[in-house]
């Protein structure tokens, strides 16, 4: 600590040494908050990694109204928010027809195709999302952004989780594509997805595997997904009513891109409302724990301040003291818990991608400080508050009675 | 110059009040040495806190040179027991009374003068576990004498030491207090009082001198 060279004491000094000292002590209180902090730090890099999952895929699709085979919406869903590989199709002349209503600004179309898993016809079990570069309005301008220009014909762009990498050759149903570029992570189901134009895409529904081993492989003029951009003046939910009356007998679902997000969303606010709720539970839990063992030591650690009191020190350097402990006691707790919390999450994180259903779990660097520093002061301001009321009664007490009382 | 003036220490048990210092009265003048004695329980630790200021009497009042308030720094107390901080080693022990008092500065110097007083400068690195009840006691007096106290009050200071070590922390204060420093010891252990310059008795709270 420097202070042998000086030949002084200093508060740091203090401090260091009680908790060095008595260091059992020290870190069965750090434990505490370390628990707390841990679960703290868990529960909402989580929850934020779901919120920021949640919002890319609400800002990439980007479309107002969705057109997706009946029944096939939670389908569609897992494909765009998890990348569960799926093949849905349905007539592809809707497109035309959605395009002629009124306030309907721009329409667009996807094919879904799902690889074959565990076949020597496929490097991967990936999903694979036809496009027209032309119309599309939603993933157009997000690849063009990276790969500064269009898909060409006969190549693939490989989202951020695949193994690809630019140069490569990938083989989907026994049909070799070169991989023109990777994208960047998404925190959605396109991060599991290679991305190719309706060129490409009709080529491929011509390859054998496909056409026996596939249903959609005998079928032509065929999409998955119709993507709508509603005129700026237009009600959405008018437009919608309207598509439903007159094109909902056609086997096809209509939904407003916000109906695709609504479970997940719910899911989301039922998960923040249980861990704000076990957040509660836990830092009362802390607080209570902390309180009762400084309520202990302090007990035993009357004739300790009542020292002090004799040598000169007033009630406010004791009580300095005692929080500068419980503040440091907060602030390695805290350190430990959220290092140990973000080792966790990098170490297990596909096991926690996996169990969770999770699209995405990673967080920036700034975040992660930011929650850093929003758990030490939790941790810290638990600690100080368990110990200035833990120190109260003491306080008050003559320094007589302070150290008569354990004699 | 400290003098305490009709000091009053009432205590309640049960239900009952009863005066631990009953109306005392002591004048402490420089280089004075006195010794109260009584047994236990007479009401000599409570006047030794009263006068040190960290137990507020009932009645009666405390100056310190003709001024009602005093300063902890210019009274050093040795409380009876062990009173060092296990926390820390000598050295920090030493050095408490002088931060605690917002003194700047290198202490190591006069630490090293009151070791070598006390005869313990080998023990400057070590925790008080480490060392014997006499030694401990003494350097709770070098501790006390950090601050170049006018006035050292001792509480019990020769309780659970051998004779020897009791006559080695008996001959120390008489140095100091050669040296210009006032001493207040209380004992109830008679072989010491000699070494007095003036003897109190105290006996259910009453002060009287002998």
């Amino acid at each position: 600590m420097g202070r042998k060279k000086k030949g002084n004491i200093h508060y740091g000094h203090i401090i260091y040494r009680n908790l060095k000292r008595r260091i059992s002590r020290t870190f069965l209180l750090s434990a505490f908050l370390f628990f707390m902090v841990f679960m703290i730090f868990s529960f909402t890099s989580i929850l934020n990694s779901m919120r920021e999952g949640l919002d890319s895929t609400v800002k990439r699709t980007g479309a107002d109204i969705l057109l997706v085979p009946k029944d096939y919406f939670s389908s569609v869903k897992d494909a765009l928010f998890l990348g569960i590989p799926s093949t849905v199709y349905f007539d592809s002349s809707l497109e035309e027809k959605v395009a002629k209503e009124e306030g309907v600004e721009k329409v667009s179309s996807q094919m879904f195709l799902a690889t074959i898993y565990n076949s020597p016809c496929c490097d991967e079990a990936v999903q694979i999302i036809a496009y027209h570069p032309e119309s599309d309005f939603l993933i157009q301008p997000w690849i063009e952004k990276q790969l500064k220009r269009e898909i060409p014909d006969g190549e693939i762009v490989a989202g951020s989780k695949l193994s690809y990498k630019k140069g490569d050759t990938a083989m989907f149903f026994g049909k070799k594509f070169p991989v023109a570029g990777k994208l960047k992570e998404t925190g959605m189901g396109y991060d599991n997805t290679v991305f190719l134009n309706f060129n490409t895409a009709e080529e491929l529904l011509k390859e054998p595997v496909v056409k026996n081993y596939l249903a959609i492989g005998n079928k032509k003029e065929v999409v998955s997904l119709i993507t709508v951009k509603v005129d700026k003046k237009a009600d959405i939910q008018k437009v919608v009513r309207a598509l439903q009356d007159k094109y909902e007998k056609d086997n096809v679902s209509i939904e407003t891109s916000g109906k695709l997000m609504e479970d997940t969303r719910h899911a989301l606010k039922q998960y923040t409302t249980y861990f704000t709720f076990v957040e509660i539970i836990l830092v009362a839990f802390t607080f209570e724990s902390l309180l009762s063992f400084f309520i202990i030591t302090m007990s035993e650690r009357k004739k300790e301040y009542g020292i002090i009191k004799s040598l000169g020190g007033s009630t406010f350097k004791i009580l300095s003291i005692t929080i500068g402990e419980a503040a440091a006691i907060g602030i390695i707790g805290s350190l430990a818990g959220s290092f140990l919390s973000i080792l966790i999450l990098t170490l297990f994180r596909n096991f926690i991608l996996l169990h969770l259903k999770l699209p995405y779990l990673r967080q920036s660097f700034s975040d992660l400080m930011l929650l850093t520093v929003f758990c030490t002061g939790l941790s810290v301001l638990t600690g100080v508050f368990a110990a200035i009321l833990s120190s109260a009664a003491i306080q008050r007490k003559e320094t007589y009675t302070l150290i008569r009382e354990n004699e | 110059m400290l003098e305490l003036k009709d000091i009053t220490k009432y205590y309640k048990h049960s239900v009952n009040t009863f005066p631990a210092v009953d109306h005392a009265n002591l004048l402490v003048k420089k280089q004075d040495f006195i010794a109260v004695t009584g047994p236990s329980g007479s009401g000599k630790s409570t006047l030794f806190h009263i006068m040190t200021g960290l137990l507020r009497p009932s009645e009666g009042s405390i100056f310190l040179d003709g001024t009602p308030s005093f300063l902890t720094r210019q009274i050093s107390f040795i409380m009876q027991g062990q009173n060092l901080l296990t926390n820390f080693t000598i050295e920090d022990n030493l050095y408490f009374p002088l931060y605690l008092a917002g003194i700047k500065g290198n202490y190591r110097l006069r630490a090293k003068e009151v070791l070598e007083l006390v005869g313990l400068t080998n023990t400057i690195a070590s925790y008080p576990d480490r060392l014997s009840g006499g030694e401990l006691r003494r350097i709770s007096i070098a501790r006390a004498l950090m601050n170049n106290p006018g006035i050292i009050i001792a509480d019990e200071p020769t309780s659970n030491l051998d004779t020897d070590n009791a006559i080695k922390v008996m001959e120390l204060f008489k140095t100091i207090n050669e040296e210009g420093t006032a001493i207040v010891i209380s004992t109830h252990d008679e072989r010491f009082l000699p070494y007095s310059k003036s003897i109190y008795r105290m006996d259910r709270g009453k002060l009287s001198l002998l």
